[in-house]
């Protein structure tokens, strides 16, 4: 069924002045067609500088993240259906944005840094593979999921007022390490997530579980973390 | 910036306004109680403090108080383990209780006025 939509879209234009206005267009959809599909329309038949990021277009790559009528999603999973007649998009709040709906997003990814989001383990490898049991894997499964589109963390209304702040999403990455029993800098994180600007920041908001394309509980894990410093503050950082 | 509330937000929201406007209540309370020395300057106050009005703000108090007790249980039940899944039930029984007690407080609060 083909129905009219009106994008509102912020958009950000570095040369022009004024810099920041509205545009509106007005586009037919067909009721199984997404947000993302509106905006490639917008921007192949009316206005070809309209600027966002996209990439693979079914929520794997999470480059699409935006705000889409006043909370950030995947344009890339959210049907126009499920939508008002106007739909208002806007680019991921408290990132600084570069054109239109494009962020600048290298502080996002420089918090994800802090957290050594690697495998650490300096013991000889095995023959083959590091064998993880089953039941190991099924603590991380869901931190596993985590596509770094960024929703999180531009949620978070801690993030907002505290830039410092490491953020749900570096916070879930630091979840994925510590809580892997093949990892060994356990240390390391846990000191640079029990910190000023770190765990006990979270005040249990949870806009960050709202907004999550890929449904992860993000509170719990850091609720997790929490209890696991305060275990280890209080047995004296001994298990 | 605009950002759509959720029930999760809303009541961080109602907790940190009501947790800044407890602390500014304490500091007048203590003040005020710290300049209380004498008996003369005390049933001054406490005849004051008999008009209506006074009455009224009691009970916004009275609410303040109690939205903020219940706000600080949720989050305790939160981080000592209680699942994330009912943090939404949590926020609504909150909300419900703190109307049931404070209803049943201002019948006792207003019987002793009149």
């Amino acid at each position: 069924m083909d129905k009219y939509y009106t994008f509102k879209i912020k958009r950000y234009l570095p040369d022009e002045n004024p810099q920041t206005r509205w545009d509106e267009f007005r586009v037919k959809l067909n009721s199984i067609e997404r947000v993302l599909d509106g905006l490639i329309k917008i921007k192949e038949t009316r206005d070809g500088t309209l600027t966002f990021r996209k990439s693979c277009a079914h929520g794997v790559c999470g480059s699409c993240a935006m705000k889409i009528s006043g909370k950030n999603r995947l344009a890339c999973q959210t049907l126009v259906k499920d939508m008002p007649e106007m739909i208002e998009i806007e680019p991921l709040p408290a990132l600084p944005v570069i054109k239109d709906l494009v962020v600048d997003m290298s502080l996002f990814f420089r918090k994800n840094d802090e957290v050594l989001p690697y495998l650490i383990n300096n013991e000889t490898p095995p023959e083959r593979e590091r064998i993880q049991s089953p039941e190991d894997q099924h603590k991380i499964l869901e931190s596993l999921t985590c596509v770094m589109c960024g929703s999180c963390t531009t949620a978070c209304p801690i993030f907002w007022a505290d830039k410092e702040y490491l953020g749900p999403s570096a916070l879930l990455k630091a979840y994925r390490f510590i809580f892997d029993t093949r990892d060994r800098a356990k240390e390391q994180r846990l000191a640079t997530i029990n910190s000023e600007h770190g765990i006990w920041r979270c005040h249990s908001i949870f806009n960050c579980v709202e907004v999550c394309p890929k449904q992860i509980d993000i509170t719990k894990h850091i609720l997790l973390l929490k209890r696991l410093a305060v275990k280890r503050g209080f047995k004296g950082g001994v298990e | 910036m605009r950002y759509r509330l959720n029930i999760g937000s809303l009541t961080w929201l109602v907790h940190r306004i009501t947790g800044i406007i407890l602390t500014l209540y304490l500091i007048a309370h203590i003040y005020v109680l710290s300049h209380l020395s004498d008996p003369v300057t005390y049933n001054k106050l406490m005849d004051f403090l008999k008009n209506p009005i006074f009455k009224i703000f009691e009970l916004i108090l009275f609410a303040i108080v109690l939205k903020h007790l219940f706000g600080g249980i949720r989050i305790t039940l939160l981080e000592i383990g209680f699942s994330t899944k009912y943090h939404k039930t949590m926020s609504y029984i909150g909300a419900f209780l703190v109307f049931i007690i404070w209803i049943v407080g201002a019948f006792y609060f207003l019987k002793e006025a009149f």
